[in-house]
């Protein structure tokens, strides 16, 4: 089995736009990116957008003559893929290596240095604590509505000259089964190919108390870089307060909090974006303890693990300032989702399969 | 705490380090030292958790110089670890610090016990010119006498594997264990330590969990590497490969699989009925072969054994793996059983949370090492 890759294009249009685009599976896979920062069709990108859709269906990649790829970049993502193939029971899916059958071509060749303009906090984080001096900013505009909000950074003279790459690339990965946490190799691995970059640094959050498996995911962005691209996840293992606290400063510093999903007007409170954005205002307030005291009922509702680690990193921060009635409330909370997680394994336990208990383990 | 009195001397068989920290004098002794390193960072190396535990400053200023890179590593160090266990302390240390002189990647070490772990690190990602580090001192306390024990069947396995043995023994076991610091918190900091004295261009150390499950541990894949410096990179190598896929490998050369010490319980051979000893056979049986084990275990009905086992305390965490390997051997009856114990323990763990959940404090009253994995609250979520 395959996934059938053809009709590899490049158009420029008029206004000095090149538009790469392709078939998988009959299905249009485009990037739209400014024509001088575009190098001539290759392979790169496009394993990278596909290589998890890939492994999760168990069939090989085999591209046309006309997206070439070069060896180092087959044996990073082979590297990839035997981290990768560990996390199928997490997601709940196989991940399965694979065969990538490609033509050999000389290595990348980049030439500029970027940094991922993501989701604000972390990249305003990575901006603030990195050394480099970043000549792009890349800012990938999804097609995926679910994602849209990450790309909201205000246009200010402290980022780096902004480049956009517009794509359907998260959009096509997830409904070829891509699991949500490891959109970031389709995103930012394959426009860091298209933009040209030797460098590209991906601002992540993934604390060292979050146990769960896409930690690994420095080490696989890295590995699917290669001699002419090196990608680094900048800002793993920091906690968001002190993401926080490192950029309070900042104008616009905090202030970029996740919109609600449900309501354009005012906030639901229960939703995704909501929660979070309830769990940075906890965040920030602790760390403005001083200027402003806690008001009571501000400790949101854990509903998933996402949740989870937001609060542990709220007991550790709640510690740090010696605050003990909000590490006791975040503490309950916790023990509340806890009892919630236990009655479902309980109810998984009762009425399904034994294969399916111990593979939530 | 100050580490202080930091000495290196010539022995009739080798060098010693040795530094006294709180009175108590920890030492390194081998033949293998390299002469010159400093030995200031491998004092980092072993000091700065039992630093971090006490919550007290860690003052090398009496020490030599340290690399600029690793200081500028240890609050990602020191992040990693506070978030593991709320008992440990982000603390300050001083020291003096030095650019270091950075060097190729020749003289690698690879840490080896002799195991399934390391065994496979050597056979899948060894150099041909690479010292396996043996430390006597390491699981149980130094041997009597002023020379390192090496098992007769690790040196035999090392001279297969065709590679030269690096051996250092030490007390720093007595160390911590006086200082009440669990083994799976701090054995990392005890084999970079080790791995700087012998001055190596790269220290592999080989995983015992793969990227499925990267639990709180003294060695970790993207914790190790925070450890290099200009002159030792430290490389966390194996997390691809399960175990069952370790041994898969050894057991390609029977000559290597006849030397793989497994055992903690006898230090020159497989007893055969440890919970170690029949993880491996098990592997092996549904592979095809077995391990050499002591004779009056070659007769048990390992499969059966081990099923049993693997109900059991920190087994199950090979459910998954054994499983697949029983389905791919076509083994339906071992299938079954192990699909059965798989149900045990799903509801061992719901117990076990239960009792947790409801506990909390009584739980954490009874460990009484400092210890990774308390993540403080209880047990934690599934993962989704």
């Amino acid at each position: 089995m395959t996934l059938t890759i053809s009709m590899p294009s490049r158009v420029v249009d008029d206004a000095g736009f090149a538009e790469i685009a392709l078939l998988v599976d009959g299905e249009r896979l485009w990037f739209r990116l400014a024509q001088d920062g575009s190098p001539p069709l290759r392979g790169e990108p496009v394993v990278a957008a596909l290589l998890v859709a890939a492994m999760r269906r168990g069939t090989d990649l085999v591209l046309p003559a006309e997206l070439p790829v070069s060896g180092a970049f087959l044996a990073g993502c082979h590297a990839a893929m035997g981290v990768m193939r560990h996390w199928g029971s997490h997601f709940g899916c196989e991940l399965t290596p694979i065969r990538i059958v490609a033509t050999e071509a000389a290595p990348h060749a980049g030439r500029h240095v970027g940094v991922a303009l993501a989701d604000a906090l972390d990249t305003r984080f990575a901006l603030t604590t990195s050394q480099i001096r970043y000549d792009r900013g890349l800012h990938v505009v999804t097609s995926n509505p679910s994602a849209a909000v990450e790309a909201t950074l205000p246009a200010e003279q402290w980022l780096p000259p902004r480049v956009a790459v517009t794509t359907n690339v998260e959009a096509v990965a997830t409904r070829l089964g891509t699991p949500t946490r490891l959109l970031h190799i389709a995103r930012w691995v394959s426009t860091a190919y298209l933009q040209n970059l030797t460098q590209l640094d991906v601002p992540i959050h993934h604390p060292w108390l979050d146990p769960r498996p896409s930690a690994g995911l420095p080490v696989v962005l890295t590995t699917m870089g290669g001699p002419g691209l090196t990608i680094r996840a900048v800002g793993f293992g920091a906690m968001r307060w002190e993401k926080l606290r490192a950029v309070q400063g900042q104008s616009n510093g905090v202030s970029a909090l996740p919109s609600c999903t449900v309501s354009a007007a005012a906030r639901c409170g229960t939703c995704r974006a909501c929660r979070r954005a309830s769990f940075f205002a906890t965040h920030l307030e602790l760390l403005r303890r001083g200027e402003a005291p806690m008001r009571p009922g501000t400790v949101p509702t854990i509903q998933d693990h996402d949740d989870w680690v937001f609060a542990l990193e709220g007991v550790l921060l709640a510690r740090h300032i010696g605050d003990r009635m909000l590490e006791k409330r975040l503490a309950s909370s916790i023990r509340r989702f806890q009892w919630s997680e236990w009655f479902r394994e309980a109810r998984t336990y009762l009425g399904l399969s034994r294969d399916a208990a111990v593979a939530t383990r | 705490m100050r580490p202080s009195g930091f000495r290196r001397e010539r022995l009739p068989s080798g060098e010693r380090v040795s530094v006294i920290i709180d009175g108590f004098e920890l030492w390194f002794e081998s033949e293998s030292f390299s002469v010159d390193v400093d030995g200031a960072e491998a004092v980092l190396g072993v000091s700065l958790l039992p630093a971090m535990a006490q919550g007290r400053t860690l003052d090398l200023s009496m020490l030599p110089a340290i690399p600029e890179s690793l200081f500028a590593s240890l609050p990602e160090i020191q992040s990693a670890w506070t978030q593991w266990n709320l008992m440990l302390q982000r603390i300050e240390v001083v020291a003096q610090t030095t650019a270091g002189r950075p060097t190729d990647r020749a003289n690698p070490v690879t840490c080896f016990s002799g195991g399934v772990d390391a065994t496979h690190a050597v056979l899948a990602g060894g150099e041909a010119k690479e010292r396996l580090l043996y430390i006597d001192g390491f699981d149980h306390p130094p041997s009597p006498g002023s020379r390192p024990a090496i098992p007769e069947r690790v040196a035999r396995l090392a001279a297969k594997l065709d590679r030269e043995l690096a051996v250092v023994r030490t007390n720093w076991i007595t160390w911590r264990r006086q200082l009440k610091l669990s083994g799976g918190l701090t054995h990392g900091g005890a084999l970079v330590a080790c791995g700087y004295l012998l001055g190596g261009g790269q220290l592999t150390i080989p995983s015992s969990s793969t990227w499925a499950w990267l639990y709180p541990w003294g060695t970790h894949p993207l914790l190790d590497p925070l450890w290099s410096t200009p002159r030792t990179t430290i490389r966390h190598f194996g997390s691809e490969w399960t175990r069952c896929d370790k041994i898969e490998e050894i057991a390609r050369d029977p000559s290597v699989l006849a030397e793989v010490l497994v055992c903690h319980g006898s230090p020159d051979g497989n007893c055969g009925v440890c919970a170690k000893c029949l993880r491996t056979r098990a592997a092996l049986v549904l592979l095809g072969t077995d391990l050499a084990v002591a004779p009056d275990a070659q007769h048990i009905d390992v499969l059966a054994a081990y099923t049993r086992r693997l109900a059991e305390g920190s087994e199950s965490s090979y459910l998954g793996e054994f499983l697949q390997l029983a389905r791919r051997a076509g083994n339906a009856r071992v299938s079954a059983q192990m699909q059965r114990a798989g149900g045990r323990v799903a509801l061992r763990f719901l117990l076990g949370d239960a009792r947790r959940l409801l506990a909390p404090r009584s739980t954490a009253s009874r460990a009484r090492l400092v210890d990774l994995q308390s993540w403080g609250l209880g047990p934690m979520p599934r993962l989704s």
